[in-house]
């Protein structure tokens, strides 16, 4: 058998965005023009939901998440050191908010109080999130349905760095130096964060490919 | 070139990604051409990375309202990063100021090592003959009985003048009580 086709991956060296780079939307905003801020949101919001929206599996906490972090990455901007890293800051942010979340909403569902409601919002935010819900032939909805959930307990397995170097460079599919920046790593640790993860979900998903 | 299981995997991976290097690229190519097993791992990649991209599709959002949501509460919180700039003669007046003040501090510790210096290398004369010297207690003397109290002025204060003092302390021609909102210079010019 022929290789296929050889790979190339434009995201290596960062998409190029059209219009104003993040750097200088970042310098507009911390000399006053809030408008600024509005198109690196425009530019950044799908991303940024998606990311969270992966990690906790529901679209409401995903868009509270994301408000937060748009949020504090506003008020903190000029702690921002390098400008132009603001994409992989956000998604740092981002995806710090959405554990923290997961978190504290596992601690919630470990309270009585829950039991009391018969689990069932947690059931369904942990058990069968919205994202396996999406359209299709009832059969194709159930192989999905099944297939998203053995994937979300398999990505729950992985270590955080591997399970977000997942998510941001083959889901989200996030440039590999904007990652890095993301998990406060090298873009070689990203390469090995990614390929331990696909080894172990490989391993943990081996009946299903 | 040969490689451990490992390293394949790692380098299979790395190939979906196409983030191997042209030397790398031809070397696991061909691996891949000659090597079933390697093919083999590269199927089953595929396929998890196929199954990972696809298994979670994101939900409709409308980005708009979203956007806008964000954009009311960063509003909200302009104040917070607010970054005052100063104009171009302030700037030039701080700096001659900070100078100024620099150099005055300067000069006064200038000022003060030379007069410690002037003590410290002065000659000072020790007389080291020893002398004899007697150490007596003051003799204790009895304090007057007190007799008179006298509260208030004392006599002969009313005597007393202060000429020349109405021209030092000399009253203001107008005195101006800032308090409340419109004690507040709002011309924007000063700022």
């Amino acid at each position: 058998m022929e290789p296929s086709t050889p790979p190339t991956d434009p995201r290596q060296t960062g998409t190029a965005s059209q219009g104003p780079s993040d750097g200088s939307l970042v310098s507009r905003v911390l000399a006053g023009d809030r408008k600024g801020f509005d198109e690196l949101v425009l530019r950044y919001q799908r991303q940024a939901v998606a990311v969270s929206y992966r990690l906790l599996g529901n679209t409401q906490d995903a868009m509270e998440v994301t408000q937060d972090a748009f949020l504090k990455a506003f008020t903190s901007l000029d702690s921002l050191q390098k400008p132009e890293a603001f994409g992989g800051w956000l998604m740092r942010i981002v995806s710090n908010l959405s554990l923290n979340y997961r978190r504290s909403r596992k601690i919630r569902q470990q309270l009585p109080l829950d039991d009391a409601f018969g689990n069932s919002q947690s059931e369904q935010t942990e058990g069968s999130s919205e994202w396996m819900n999406a359209g299709g032939d009832p059969e194709h909805l159930l192989e999905s349905r099944e297939m998203g959930v053995k994937l979300k307990e398999a990505l729950n397995q992985l270590p955080e760095k591997q399970r977000l170097a997942i998510l941001l460079f083959t889901i989200q599919e996030m440039p590999q130096k904007q990652v890095a920046e993301a998990l406060e790593c090298s873009v070689e640790a990203v390469k090995w964060h990614v390929f331990q993860g696909r080894k172990k979900l490989k391993e943990l998903l081996k009946e299903h490919l | 070139m040969q490689m451990t299981r490992d390293e394949l995997e790692f380098a299979i991976s790395r190939y979906i990604d196409g983030t191997l290097n042209p030397l790398e690229q031809s070397t696991i190519e061909e691996i891949l051409a000659s090597d079933a097993s390697a093919r083999a791992l590269l199927d089953e990649y595929r396929r998890l990375d196929a199954v990972v991209k696809t298994a979670m599709p994101l939900p409709e959002i409308a980005w708009d309202q979203f956007a806008a949501g964000i954009s009311q509460e960063t509003a909200k919180c302009d104040v917070s990063v607010k970054h005052y700039q100063l104009a171009a003669w302030t700037k030039v007046v701080s700096l001659a100021a900070m100078i100024a003040i620099a150099f005055g501090v300067a000069f006064e510790m200038r000022h003060r090592d030379s007069s410690i210096s002037d003590v410290q290398t002065g000659s000072v004369a020790v007389n080291s003959t020893p002398v004899d010297v007697e150490i007596s207690a003051p003799t204790a003397v009895a304090a007057a009985p007190v007799n008179d109290i006298t509260i208030g002025q004392p006599s002969g204060f009313a005597a007393a003048n202060f000429r020349g003092a109405d021209s030092i302390i000399s009253a203001p021609s107008s005195i101006w009580i800032a308090s409340g909102e419109g004690s507040q210079d709002t011309d924007p010019s000063l700022y």
